[in-house]
């Protein structure tokens, strides 16, 4: 047993997102499963350096120069609910 | 009416240039293609018509005033759906976009409208491009070109089938895991997974940022080569893009390597036969056929989908309901972050941010994430000697021939991933492949790759020319 439906509904929360008692018992499942199948890993000798940027590129910084961005308009559509240029978003803190 | 059928780049431009026919009609006769197929296939998820047709005229224009037009210019393409354009609508596939217009093109997508290259629209896609058959598309499955009863691949099937049904000249595809390549092989057409960092990701909406590489989808390998050379190049909007000025004079392929790990029974006999037969053609025409071992490469699915799902839970944190995309009723932040990604993500990209973020959390990550680095590791060591021994690799592209839409028995979810053995190498190794059709069976295509090292595109692209 890799998981259980406790630790998985736990992942959920971390993740932010609500799951269905139907998708969490097929997630679950499907997860235990991938996790069987991806224990293989472990008989790698662990003396390896672990392989993260496959570009070789390392902090390439460009000059911190102000580009005009001209389309404020279409990000403002873009969001659900808006005020006087501004994007509305349910009050963060509680009393 | 202009016939459409299989028109290369170099095709239009002359016509265009001799007047043998105008830039508006070619994009309209386009137009009436997708028209009448689109419905059947579910191709496009949105068009770009009025658009398309304005930049036409001015096209037109440009010929009439004798000027000279770029080869790309009225080369009508369409774009994976996960790819800013500002033309047409960008959903990823999702519901969670439904109705996001981005507000800016991909630095790709600029370099193509800069030479007057014509979009005419947005092609559907797995969500987020989370699979390989378009079934976790929430616009609809896109259906095979050869066969209905058969999906056209994915995740960037819309693309392979735009370009296969004649809905396009060429189309923009994104590749993670062998999302290019693999719906190229099942709708018999080319498609260049390009080396990682040789074409810009600025604005990609991003899948698996260490893997995802954006490339071209056509029906020859021409054409590949003419919009890989128009989109490649550093972007100094995407930091991850490298220099490719290293002075590659030979490109001549003398020895092909075969990986024999490839080759086993998890691969389709008739496929394996088709891919035989090719190797003796190549034989015949003097090339050095070399079997190579790749122990590592049993690692590849696992180390794939650890990292790929560990960087989409961080990645697809930027949809929670506040900038753009939908947004629940909730009336509580917490609520709306959960309901809004409840009700606008699919069933396969839930699955995945979980499996990415419990490989990611807090006493796992050392198991399951910075393993998988390991195992990435120790591949592209692999993959680095090979390369000391042989020019190119050839390797089948899906070791089965396409899945049916409605199968008898339901594909169990692990052996679904596990058909991308053959494309998730070269995707964590971040070299180039290039899917080019190996022929049919039973009516339905098949596709090979030609699998090259680091930023060696020109190679491969000469060598499929063979």
């Amino acid at each position: 047993m890799f998981v259980d439906k406790e630790k998985i509904k736990y992942i959920a929360k971390l993740s932010k997102i609500k799951l269905s008692n139907k998708e969490l018992d097929q997630i679950s499942k499907q997860v235990e499963q991938i996790l069987e199948y991806v224990d293989q890993l472990n008989e790698i000798n662990d003396d390896i350096e672990p392989l993260e940027n496959i570009s070789g590129n390392y902090n390439r910084l460009r000059d911190d120069v102000i580009i005009d961005f001209n389309n404020k308009e279409q990000i403002l559509k873009n969001a659900p609910k808006t005020k006087d240029g501004f994007i509305l978003v349910p009050k963060v803190l509680d009393n | 009416m202009i016939n459409i059928e299989k028109l290369k780049i170099t095709n239009i431009h002359n016509s265009l240039i001799n007047k043998e026919y105008t830039c508006t009609e070619l994009i309209q006769s386009y137009f009436d293609k997708i028209q009448k197929t689109n419905k059947t296939y579910n191709v496009f998820s949105s068009l770009c018509e009025q658009e398309a047709l304005e930049k036409a005229k001015n096209v037109d224009e440009k010929i009439d005033r004798n000027e000279k037009i770029d080869l790309l210019e009225g080369a009508p393409f369409s774009v994976k759906d996960s790819i800013c354009t500002i033309d047409g609508y960008t959903q990823a596939g999702s519901n969670i976009l439904k109705g996001f217009k981005s507000s800016f093109n991909a630095t790709v997508i600029e370099k193509l409208l800069n030479k007057g290259a014509i979009l005419i629209g947005k092609t559907n896609c797995d969500s987020f491009g989370h699979g390989s058959s378009t079934k976790n598309c929430d616009y609809g499955i896109v259906k095979n070109p050869y066969s209905l009863d058969y999906v056209a691949g994915g995740s960037s099937g819309g693309a392979a089938a735009s370009v296969a049904l004649d809905m396009c000249t060429f189309a923009i595809g994104e590749d993670t895991g062998g999302s290019i390549r693999q719906p190229a092989s099942f709708c018999n057409v080319y498609g260049l997974k390009p080396s990682y960092g040789r074409n810009s990701r600025y604005g990609a909406i991003s899948y698996g940022s260490s893997l995802d590489t954006i490339g071209p989808i056509a029906n020859n390998v021409e054409d590949i080569k003419i919009i890989e050379y128009a989109i490649k190049g550093v972007d100094e909007k995407d930091v991850t893009t490298i220099y490719d000025d290293k002075n590659k004079t030979d490109i001549n392929v003398k020895t092909i390597g075969i990986i024999k790990e490839f080759i086993n029974d998890g691969l389709d006999k008739n496929i394996k036969d088709l891919f035989y037969n090719r190797l003796e053609e190549y034989e015949n025409k003097g090339f050095i056929i070399k079997e190579i071992s790749m122990p590592s490469v049993k690692y590849a699915i696992a180390s794939y989908y650890l990292i790929a799902c560990s960087e989409t839970s961080s990645n697809l944190s930027r949809f929670d309901g506040v900038k753009y995309g939908i947004r629940s009723n909730d009336t509580k932040l917490e609520d709306m972050y959960r309901n809004t990604r409840e009700i606008g993500f699919s069933f396969e990209t839930k699955k995945r941010i979980i499996l990415g973020t419990y490989s990611l959390s807090a006493g796992y990550a050392d198991k399951y994430y910075k393993k998988a680095c390991i195992a990435r590791n120790l591949i592209k060591t692999e993959i680095d000697n090979i390369f000391n021994n042989v020019d190119v690799i050839l390797a089948p592209t899906c070791p089965t021939l396409p899945f049916e839409i409605n199968p008898t028995v339901a594909l169990d979810p692990m052996t679904e991933y596990l058909a991308d053995i053959y494309t998730v190498m070269p995707s964590l190794t971040g070299i180039c492949s290039l899917n080019i059709p190996l022929g049919f069976i039973n009516n339905l295509p098949t596709g090979m790759q030609i699998i090259g090292n680091r930023l060696e595109e020109d190679k491969i692209i000469e060598f499929a020319k063979i």
